[in-house]
């Protein structure tokens, strides 16, 4: 009886809101973090406007998890048309191949394959054919808006030079192989050419976590004490950082000044009481966007004209005035109030590029 | 030393050997293990202080890096794995900025022995850039430790096992060559006779080409049980021949004895008689004398003493050689033995001319009797004696005293008495018999003419 009823239970969304067509999404995110929860959310106002049966497997940070939810998606009885993964911890080429072997169509989000993993797999469309492309966030434009603003502030606060009469920086990056990591780290160092005083005493990878940011910013800020300024590639590695520079009876905003990546809330926050002086969000929406380019797809409107592996500026700087009207609008993942359909090619008929982003749906 | 008189414990050669064996192969063996462990150990150290090297190079770079890049969880793993190589015991690593590492974790309180090689080094990540802390690896000693002493437990039990084997055989050994041999021997020498008159000493064994100590003992032996047997049949020959010897011997004293017997009763009656006339002597008659005095004081009966001389017998001499004189006393003697023959008369020569009879059981008129009888025997001999002047032929003067125990203390006073009337016979002219008396002596009657009476003896 309760297998019927799970069964049952399986089968409804099928049965009751049978869409167009079926589309799983396996994120690599634990299931109660506040990022990629955000990223499904937004995901799953995009399939709801465009219906699309979207089912959201979360691997839990563990990549061998992922692999098993790919499988358990290929072999499923009925599969789903579509399947959305993300190149976490480099799984992607096996994920694609046992999708192509299953023909569904995959499409590769936010982490784009690496140099390496190209050289071994290819691009879409070829070795894989059901891999019908990638959708990226602009990543380098990630660090280098924050890192650019960051310096900008620091500069005219004035005080947070060291008595060599130079801006000491401290960069907190991701991790040394993730694509995104690297690229916003590209964009750091892009923008750091453009301010000659800036000394940037030292990066060093906090692995996205806030506790290991702090242990390492204690160390840091031993090893070079005129550092005032920090430059995190999450949110949650510069609240680490602040918590170290608190713990040393410093203000953040004031005395030391941080930047970071994200649109949680209390990033959001921080921005608005100033502790947080910069910070770029946005590519949280890959997942809504990408929902749309299937849509468009499925219906015949193939984003190809517009290349295979697409990379959108989605990050956006958010002041406290962009982020005050975030929680307004927004709060905590009401994305519902978005009209996804607008965005669609195929529903407005409209050759122009798609203009995926964050900033727009903050005006 | 005490050792002659007390009995020593009996200890088998065997194994006194094992025991020396024993010591000397445990002292040999710990001596081995000893010089085992200290060329273990110290090649152990060396391998320590080489393994605590080579991780310290290989890890180095690494937890320079680790250290640089803030990586506290690589950091962490780098030196788990470190304290986890072989030969490390502990990991510390003190980071210039203060931070203390120690691994592995929970080792905290553990003590490692001073004599735990370290080594300590600088972690940099490059030759100019700033120290970033110091590294000490302590190498782990007790797993050496443990493994000398497997070693050493093994290497004794497999030594001590050897040993005790090798003991065994050369007890077995020893007891089948030499103490067995020994003891049969002893055994052998134990039975004394039965060794020297039993078939000749032979050992069990087995026959070999070559001679050893045993054979040399054995043969040894053997030859002295031939000599001691040699010797005692010899010995036993000499005795039989002395016993031989000594019957003779026994019955040549025999023999002399008999003939010195004799001999001494022969002198005896020399010693007794009177060479002349063979009737007693002074002596013969003074002891026997003076034995019947006692006997008859004690019994009280009579005794009498007769002292009887010779009338002239100087002139007698004188006239017809003292050869015919001596014949005259053999005469006179051969008569006294005739008169006086039974029992309790006794008749002696007490000197010259001079006669002494003992008369027992006879009182005064008995002896007086007997005397008279003599007196009258000699005169009646008829020997010519031109020279006397009582008669012309050979008469006797008598004296005569009876026991009176009231006078006579001893014999000598009754001789005495007898000596007396012998005298006043004499003085009264010869050739008469008086008894003595107790004032005077008695008279006899007047000599009776002994003319007729044939001569005796010519």
């Amino acid at each position: 009886m309760r297998r019927l009823f799970i069964l049952l239970f399986l089968l409804l969304p099928h049965l009751a809101w049978s869409g167009e067509f079926s589309a799983v999404f396996i994120n690599p995110g634990k299931s109660d973090e506040k990022y990629w929860v955000s990223v499904s959310r937004f995901m799953a106002a995009a399939a709801a406007d465009l219906n699309i049966d979207l089912e959201v497997r979360y691997a839990e940070r563990d990549h061998v998890r992922m692999i098993e939810h790919v499988e358990a998606v290929v072999r499923a009885a009925k599969k789903p048309d579509y399947l959305v993964i993300v190149n976490e911890k480099a799984a992607a080429p096996e994920m694609l191949r046992m999708a192509d072997e299953a023909g569904i169509k995959t499409l590769v989000l936010l982490n784009r394959l690496d140099d390496t993993q190209t050289l071994a797999v290819g691009g879409p469309r070829g070795k894989f054919r059901h891999w019908i492309g990638s959708l990226t966030p602009d990543n380098t434009a990630a660090g280098y808006i924050t890192a650019h603003a960051l310096l900008q502030t620091a500069r005219k606060s004035g005080h947070s030079y060291g008595p060599d009469g130079k801006l000491h920086l401290i960069a907190i990056a991701g991790d040394r192989s993730t694509p995104a990591s690297v690229q916003r780290l590209q964009g750091l160092d892009r923008a750091l050419r453009e301010f000659p005083e800036i000394q940037l005493d030292q990066i060093v990878y906090g692995e996205w976590l806030q506790d290991r940011a702090k242990d390492q910013m204690d160390v840091l800020a031993q090893r070079y004490p005129w550092a005032r300024t920090v430059w995190a590639a999450n949110d949650l590695m510069a609240f680490g950082a602040m918590d170290s520079f608190r713990a040393r009876g410093l203000t953040p905003g004031k005395d030391v000044f941080f930047s970071g990546i994200n649109n949680s809330r209390e990033a959001l926050d921080a921005v608005i009481d100033g502790s947080l002086s910069q910070l770029a969000a946005g590519h949280f929406t890959a997942g809504g966007w990408a929902m749309v380019m299937l849509y468009d797809y499925h219906h015949g409107h193939d984003f190809a004209d517009q290349g295979l592996e697409l990379n959108y500026p989605l990050f956006t700087l958010i002041d406290a005035r962009a982020a005050k009207r975030f929680l307004e609008r927004f709060g905590e993942g009401r994305f519902d109030v978005i009209d996804f359909r607008r965005y669609s090619r195929a529903l407005t008929h409209s050759k122009a590029p798609y203009a995926f982003g964050l900033e727009p749906l903050l005006r | 030393m005490s050792g002659l008189s007390a009995p020593k414990p009996f200890t088998p050669l065997g194994r006194r050997l094992v025991r020396a064996l024993l010591a000397f192969s445990v002292i040999f063996t710990v001596l081995a293990v000893v010089v085992h462990m200290v060329n273990d150990y110290r090649a152990g150290m060396d391998s320590l202080n080489q393994q605590l090297t080579q991780a310290q190079e290989t890890y180095n770079r690494q937890l320079a890096a680790a250290l640089w890049d803030v990586d506290n969880p690589r950091l962490r793993i780098l030196l788990e794995d470190l304290s986890s190589q072989p030969g490390i015991a502990a990991v510390d690593l003190n980071t210039a900025i203060g931070q203390h590492f120690h691994y592995p974790m929970g080792g905290g309180a553990r003590s490692q022995r001073g004599d735990a090689p370290q080594t300590e080094s600088v972690l940099k990540v490059n030759e100019t850039s700033p120290e970033l802390g110091r590294l000490r690896l302590t190498g782990d000693i007790s797993t050496l430790q443990a493994h000398l002493l497997k070693d050493a437990l093994q290497i004794l039990a497999a030594q001590f096992a050897q040993y005790l084997l090798l003991c065994l055989l050369i007890a077995v050994l020893f007891n089948r060559m030499v103490t067995r041999h020994i003891t049969a021997l002893a055994k052998r020498l134990e039975d004394f006779p039965e060794y020297t008159t039993s078939k000749p000493i032979q050992l069990e064994r087995r026959r070999q080409n070559s001679e050893d100590e045993i054979d040399l003992l054995a043969r040894g032996l053997q030859q002295q049980q031939e000599q001691l047997h040699r010797h005692l049949e010899e010995r036993k020959r000499y005795e039989e021949e002395l016993g031989r010897h000594r019957d003779n011997l026994q019955e040549l004293v025999e023999d002399r004895t008999r003939q010195l017997n004799e001999a001494v009763r022969q002198l005896d009656a020399l010693a007794r008689q009177d060479h002349l006339t063979g009737i007693a002597n002074r002596r013969h008659f003074d002891e026997t004398a003076q034995l019947e005095f006692d006997r008859a004081l004690r019994h009280q009966y009579p005794l009498s003493v007769l002292v009887a001389d010779v009338d002239f017998f100087k002139q007698y001499n004188d006239t017809y050689g003292h050869g015919r004189g001596d014949i005259c006393l053999q005469e006179i003697s051969v008569l006294l033995r005739d008169v006086f023959r039974r029992a309790g008369e006794f008749p002696a020569r007490v000197g010259g001319e001079e006669f002494a009879i003992l008369l027992s059981h006879a009182d005064g008129a008995m002896a007086m009797t007997m005397a008279e009888r003599l007196r009258q025997a000699v005169a009646k001999m008829q020997i010519v004696h031109s020279g006397s002047a009582a008669a012309p032929y050979v008469t006797l003067s008598i004296g005569l005293a009876t026991l009176d125990p009231l006078h006579h203390r001893q014999f000598t006073d009754l001789y005495a008495d007898a000596d007396r009337a012998l005298y006043q016979a004499k003085a009264a002219g010869r050739n008469r018999t008086l008894a003595a008396q107790a004032e005077a002596p008695v008279e006899t009657p007047a000599p009776v003419d002994d003319r007729d009476s044939p001569p005796l003896l010519h």
